[in-house]
């Protein structure tokens, strides 16, 4: 019998073995690439690049239509169902070369990626700034780190609606961009996370505020440090109960970043990105008191610096209202509430964020609209249904974990 | 992945050494009372097994969400010409499969074969968020068995291919995902059958699902379109 025992703890130590830690599947253009070679492009060409495009090769993979919308570091090309590139822009003289990768963000499938636009299809005007916008990008794409080799191209269909152009519509990415379980080369509520979400069409964050023994809000999604998002380290349990001189020197996040202070965040996004929207989703009551003036503050720090920003404190739960409404003069606090259209009001909140699952109702957000403000919906992430919310809805923006459906979505829309 | 080789290699070493001690002078035959391994079930004959699995899903899936172990039951009812059918319920209350399928074994010597095809529903409600989360599906499960029995003991390989033919999941009214035929992937398990006292059987499975959608977890809504391997720890009581 003692043999079975064995045995049976061999079998549980099998079982244990079997979970490997997931790997980061972003190919590499290594000595490939030509980048590095080129002279970078005025942010006013990239612009140029920008719209709907038809792919005449390529579509049994990516389907017929694609957006191309330059980023504040990068160009992103995506089409209707997750997939997507993130691409790097240059030119030789009036040749344009894009090179970067491509991946499904629903599954691990990925590869690289060579474009070119050449001087009589695009290149020239695109570099110059004059001549038609009749671009046609040809080239390649490969699977995971193989060569391109399989044809790409596409052509320039129209410019974004005028719509889209008018509107101040949010993509929302969710906790800093995306959740570790996407498998992003960067850690979830990091700031390399918001860094990085930008080539991926995002113009808002959300984020997870919490706060440490000591009094220091940081960004941190669950209550206890566990492996789904740290390193192994000396510190595990209940987060709360650390100093924010242990969290900072203890904690590195799963791919080695620090937590970030929401101080730190805050200043990040002002400086140093060009997105539009911060979405700080109370995790815990205790941080209202402490998180608020820092809000305040980085809206100062935002309007000394002439940037157009929302910042806003999330009300997800009863708690956090409660918490709020013990604050002085809370009513002229910028928040956003998450639960009903009666809480919003009381304690007069910018925007209004309700569940995905409660529908578009559109009636309640045209409500909020006349009385002056924004309503953002959560969190949705099945492109069939941010369409449908995006054509059909009314909202100000929408959080997804996929902000690049959303902006195929928002960037076709007629 | 040398560890996990070495271990597993112990581990089928070990039993096979314990299947080898002395053994008693009684007239048990492992195949009167087993469940997984191939032979030719008595024919009208019923055999019921009642046990826990505990699965370790990805931390993808997983976050925060709360574990508990799925209740099995397991059963077999012997039919003419080496044909049986088997039933199969698992349950953890909010997420609940039957399964239910024709197989037919073949027995020569000490090793068995067994090749069948379960039909199954799986129907899951939960109230989340004040809103009723539920799910449905139809799934598939081609498999075939190879076994080799000792005496008292009876080890069983059992793989099988996992087809969604529809699966519709709802929240609220949102049908949040409708899916039809697909192949979720597949399962390899291994199962080890020891009489433990008198004439019962204890079974120990150790289980790889090797899948996309993992039915236990539909309330997670994943929207990932990736595998995952689902590692999970079976222990049963052959009644």
């Amino acid at each position: 019998m003692k043999v079975t025992y064995l045995s049976i703890i061999g079998l549980l130590l099998f079982l244990c073995g079997c979970n490997k830690d997931t790997s980061v599947p972003i190919p590499s253009q290594g000595p490939n690439s030509v980048i590095t070679e080129t002279n970078p492009l005025q942010p006013s060409s990239k612009i140029l690049m920008e719209g709907v495009y038809h792919v005449t090769s390529g579509a049994d993979m990516f389907g017929d239509y694609m957006v191309v919308k330059s980023t504040r570091t990068s160009l992103m090309i995506a089409n209707n169902n997750g997939k997507h590139f993130i691409m790097d822009i240059g030119h030789l003289d009036s040749v344009v070369f894009i090179q970067g990768y491509w991946r499904d963000g629903y599954s691990d499938a990925t590869g690289l990626c060579n474009l070119i636009i050449s001087k009589s299809e695009g290149g020239t005007t695109i570099v110059t700034g004059n001549g038609s916008q009749k671009i046609i990008m040809r080239g390649a794409y490969g699977n995971d780190n193989g060569l391109p080799d399989k044809t790409l191209t596409l052509e320039y269909l129209r410019p974004f609606s005028d719509k889209v152009k008018n509107s101040n519509f949010y993509i929302l990415a969710h906790r800093c961009g995306g959740r570790n379980s996407d498998r992003l080369p960067v850690s979830e509520n990091s700031i390399a996370m918001v860094r990085y979400t930008e080539k991926l069409g995002t113009t808002g964050v959300e984020c997870d505020p919490r706060i440490s023994s000591d009094g220091v809000a940081f960004v941190y999604h669950d209550p206890d440090i566990n492996t789904r998002l740290t390193q192994k380290g000396p510190l595990s349990g209940d987060i709360s109960k650390y100093t924010w001189l242990e969290l900072s020197s203890f904690v590195r996040l799963i791919h080695g970043e620090k937590i970030p202070s929401v101080d730190e965040l805050l200043t990040y996004v002002i400086d140093s990105s060009s997105l539009r929207f911060v979405y700080l989703d109370m995790k815990d009551a205790a941080a209202v008191p402490v998180v608020i003036p820092l809000e305040l503050k980085a809206l100062q720090r935002a309007q000394d610096k002439g940037r157009d920003i929302m910042i806003v404190m999330g009300i997800p739960t009863t708690d956090v209202l409660d918490a709020l409404l013990a604050y002085p003069d809370y009513q002229n606090i910028p928040t956003l509430c998450e639960l009903t259209v009666d809480d919003v009001r009381q304690v007069n909140s910018k925007v209004w964020a309700p569940r995905w699952t409660l529908g578009t109702q559109n009636d309640l957000v045209q409500q909020m609209h006349n009385e002056g403000r924004l309503a953002v919906c959560w969190t949705i992430d099945t492109p069939s249904w941010i369409a449908k919310f995006i054509n059909e809805g009314q909202f100000n923006g929408l959080l997804t974990n996929y902000p690049y459906v959303e902006a195929f979505y928002h960037y076709t829309e007629e | 992945m040398n560890i996990r080789l070495s271990l597993f290699f112990f581990f089928i070493g070990s039993l096979l050494v314990s299947a080898q001690e002395p053994a008693s002078k009684d007239t048990f035959d492992i195949t009167m009372s087993s469940m997984q391994f191939p032979h030719h079930y008595k024919k009208w004959g019923f055999q019921v097994s009642a046990g826990l699995s505990m699965v370790k899903p990805p931390k993808d899936l997983l976050e925060n969400a709360i574990q508990a172990p799925l209740v099995n039951f397991h059963a077999t009812f012997g039919l003419p010409v080496n044909f049986s059918l088997e039933a199969d319920l698992l349950t953890i209350i909010v997420s609940n499969q039957l399964a239910l399928g024709p197989t037919y074994s073949f027995l020569y010597k000490n090793f068995g074969i067994k090749a069948g095809w379960d039909i199954a529903f799986v129907y899951g409600q939960l109230k989340q968020g004040g809103f009723d989360n539920s799910m449905r599906a139809w799934i598939h499960y081609p498999n075939l068995s190879v076994g080799y029995k000792l005496k008292k003991m009876a080890f069983t390989l059992k793989g099988e291919m996992v087809i969604v033919a529809k699966q519709v999941t709802k929240s609220g009214e949102n049908e949040v995902e409708n899916s039809t035929n697909f192949i979720n992937g597949g399962t390899f398990a291994l199962y080890i059958e020891q009489r433990i006292h008198k004439n019962k059987v204890f079974v120990i499975g150790i289980k790889d699902n090797y899948v996309k959608m993992y039915w236990p977890t539909w309330m997670l809504f994943s929207t990932f379109n990736r595998y995952y391997h689902i590692p999970e720890l079976n222990f049963s009581w052959i009644l």
